[in-house]
């Protein structure tokens, strides 16, 4: 396996006001294509700023960064914009869907910038249907639980067909049984896709189901092991869709 | 992104929030229909004014004996004569000239037998029927040999008639008395009174006289009442075409100023000339348009300031949905793209139902031309080229307004836009 992610020496320093926070003080890291892995750590440990860096959504203040070969500390908003389009697909807490637009067009969002060829509306029904969603494409989020919800976001990170999906608290607002299913789609994308999937969360239930975790605090690398004991969420996707449809008509 | 998307996107945002995009583009609804309204309305009356100059005969002039009131030489005195006429008629004196109509006016006590009423009396030579509009409601008008003849016989305008003879049927033949003479009439006209013919001092209606040939009047009727200085009220004279009216005006004062003897002293007659108080009144138009054009503008300007307003509101609402696009790909230029769209939108749809509001001004300003002029050719009529004027008003304000909000929309941080609460 290739290595996907090398990060060297990575430090993030910000300016608030006359007060320099230096939320990154040299984080070196390397991640290989098709791993799924945890980031985690208490909230001001730098984590959320690695994740925005390892996302291209933010320039590393000094140190090397390399996704997929290319040297990102180099690029500009422009092609940073574009990385994003085409190699990374971002899983929110929130679900950030557009509340006034179908599913369907929320998962066409990404193609809007970019594409990779094909129909549109082809490629963004399929992606609806890796998650179990496609009965519902035409459903606003407002008509949607937040287990679907999520499941329409995926769906949005997957239509690029990208490299790496990186998820921020992914679970964070959903009950425990509805986070063990978006769980097992991104154990389910990672395993049958070979998709890299980054996790980022502070809660160790939901990091047990990467094959790693690696641990920041206080700006640097605390820990980098393996998972002992990792969670599989088992059920396929189809059951696991079957099975949220249903409890959600519970739910309502 | 595709450009269409964008439209698709900016037009969803303006339904959802009906109400609000209506107040926004309240100032440019104003503005762009108070140009529009404008522009048909300043068209429609300048027809208006036009066709009532042409009423009066294209190319005509009047010649008043009158002197100055400023003239110095206080032994100058009016000066207009039948004999002046014939000179500005005899080949090779006047070349740009081709008319010149003799006019007396008096008033005269007038009777069919009955009652007896004081109306105008016009003896006028018979080309007067044959400038301007002039329409004839029964009978004839006289000729050159019954003018020569000072032949009894009578035009009369269609009030007298009515006064008379209870209606313009019937009035040919009979015979009536003007100042104790019997004339016949022969003919009934019912011209209408020109709305403008009063401002250069030509107040009489049409309808309220009694038309007599010149020589009639002058030597049956008001003898005692003419001079040999003075035996006209004025001259109508018509130009060989509009064109040469300044240089017909140049050669019937050179004339006059002959046949009167004039060297060093001013004119004894005045030259009236329609065509200068058309001008005049253009300038009204063109001060009534600058009053709407400013209206439309002060409007447009604060309209414009409005949709920036309402955009930099929609910019700080969407700072998440902006954060979310990044996120997925967006680059500046597709943000800055959207936005821009979305106040070009706005204005757009102000601009059209400006549009309509422009039509709904010139209904009411067809209204109010055809309450002055009684025309109801003279109409004002939104024009393709206001419109085409009005969208790209519309759309110019949309980018100019809307680029300061796009630009901030573009330049937002994602990662500070996604966590925007």
């Amino acid at each position: 396996m290739t290595d996907l992610i090398v990060v060297k020496n990575l430090t993030k320093v910000y300016r608030m006001g006359d007060v320099e926070v230096r939320a990154l003080r040299g984080v070196a890291l390397t991640i290989r294509e098709g791993e799924m892995v945890a980031i985690m750590g208490p909230s001001g440990s730098g984590k959320s700023t690695l994740m925005n860096i390892i996302g291209c959504l933010d320039q590393p203040s000094d140190g090397e960064y390399y996704l997929d070969g290319v040297s990102v500390a180099d690029l500009n908003d422009n092609q940073l914009a574009e990385i994003r389009n085409q190699k990374i697909g971002f899983v929110f807490q929130q679900y950030m869907l557009l509340q006034r637009t179908t599913a369907l067009r929320n998962v066409e969002l990404p193609m809007l910038y970019g594409g990779k060829g094909g129909s549109r509306h082809e490629r963004a029904m399929a992606a609806l249907a890796a998650v179990g969603m496609d009965e519902r494409m035409h459903h606003k989020p407002n008509e949607l639980s937040g287990g679907q919800q999520q499941r329409v976001a995926i769906a949005r990170a997957l239509v690029n067909e990208p490299r790496i999906i990186m998820a921020d608290e992914p679970t964070g607002a959903l009950d425990t049984r509805t986070g063990e299913e978006i769980m097992g789609i991104f154990q389910k994308l990672n395993r049958e896709q070979g998709i890299t999937v980054i996790l980022v969360t502070h809660e160790h239930d939901v990091a047990q189901h990467a094959e790693r975790i690696i641990s920041v605090r206080d700006g640097i690398i605390a820990g980098d092991e393996p998972v002992q004991g990792r969670i599989v969420a088992g059920a396929t996707v189809a059951a696991v869709a079957t099975e949220a449809e249903a409890m959600d008509e519970v739910a309502s | 992104m595709a450009l269409l998307e964008s439209f698709r996107i900016a037009w969803g945002a303006m339904l959802t929030h009906k109400l609000r995009s209506l107040l926004t583009m309240l100032g440019i609804i104003i503005g762009v229909g108070a140009v529009v309204g404008m522009l048909a309305i300043g068209e429609g009356y300048a027809r208006y004014i036009d066709a009532e100059f042409n009423s009066l005969g294209v190319g005509t002039f009047y010649v008043n004996p009158s002197v100055d009131r400023d003239a110095d030489d206080e032994t100058l005195r009016p000066q207009l004569t039948a004999a002046n006429a014939a000179a500005l008629m005899e080949p090779g004196r006047a070349p740009a000239i081709d008319l010149v109509v003799i006019e007396l006016n008096r008033n005269g006590v007038v009777s069919a037998g009955g009652e007896r009423f004081l109306f105008g009396v016009k003896g006028v030579t018979p080309d007067f029927f044959t400038i301007g509009a002039q329409e004839l409601g029964d009978g004839r008008y006289f000729t050159d040999e019954e003018d020569l003849a000072s032949a009894r016989v009578a035009v009369i305008g269609q009030n007298v008639a009515t006064t008379l003879f209870g209606g313009i049927e019937g009035a040919v033949g009979q015979r009536i008395t003007v100042n104790g003479v019997q004339f016949e009439v022969i003919g009934v006209s019912v011209a209408q009174q020109s709305q403008i013919a009063g401002a250069f001092g030509r107040f009489s209606d049409p309808g309220e006289q009694v038309y007599l040939p010149y020589r009639t009047a002058r030597d049956r009727l008001f003898r005692n009442d003419v001079t040999t200085r003075v035996d006209v009220s004025s001259l109508t004279v018509r130009a060989r075409d509009v064109e040469q009216i300044d240089e017909a005006i140049r050669q019937v004062t050179e004339v006059l100023r002959e046949e009167h003897r004039l060297t060093y002293q001013a004119n004894d007659f005045r030259i009236t000339n329609p065509a200068q108080l058309s001008a005049q009144f253009q300038t009204i138009t063109v001060g009534f348009s600058a009053f709407l054009g400013t209206i439309g503008g002060i409007s447009l300007l604060v309209g414009g300031i409005g949709i920036m307003n309402i955009m930099l509101v929609s910019v700080a609402q969407r700072t998440r949905e902006i954060g979310l696009r990044k996120a997925v790909g967006a680059k500046r230029r597709d943000i800055l793209l959207q936005f821009l769209i979305e106040a070009l939108v706005l204005c757009l749809a102000g601009g059209a139902i400006g549009i309509g509001l422009g039509y709904l001004l010139s209904f009411g300003g067809t209204f109010v031309l055809y309450a002055i002029s009684q025309d109801p050719n003279i109409r004002a009529s939104v024009s393709l080229f206001s419109i085409i004027l009005a969208t790209s008003i519309s759309a110019s304000i949309g980018i100019f307004f809307g680029l300061f909000p796009a630009i901030r929309a573009a330049r937002l941080d994602p990662i500070r836009a996604l966590r925007n609460e």
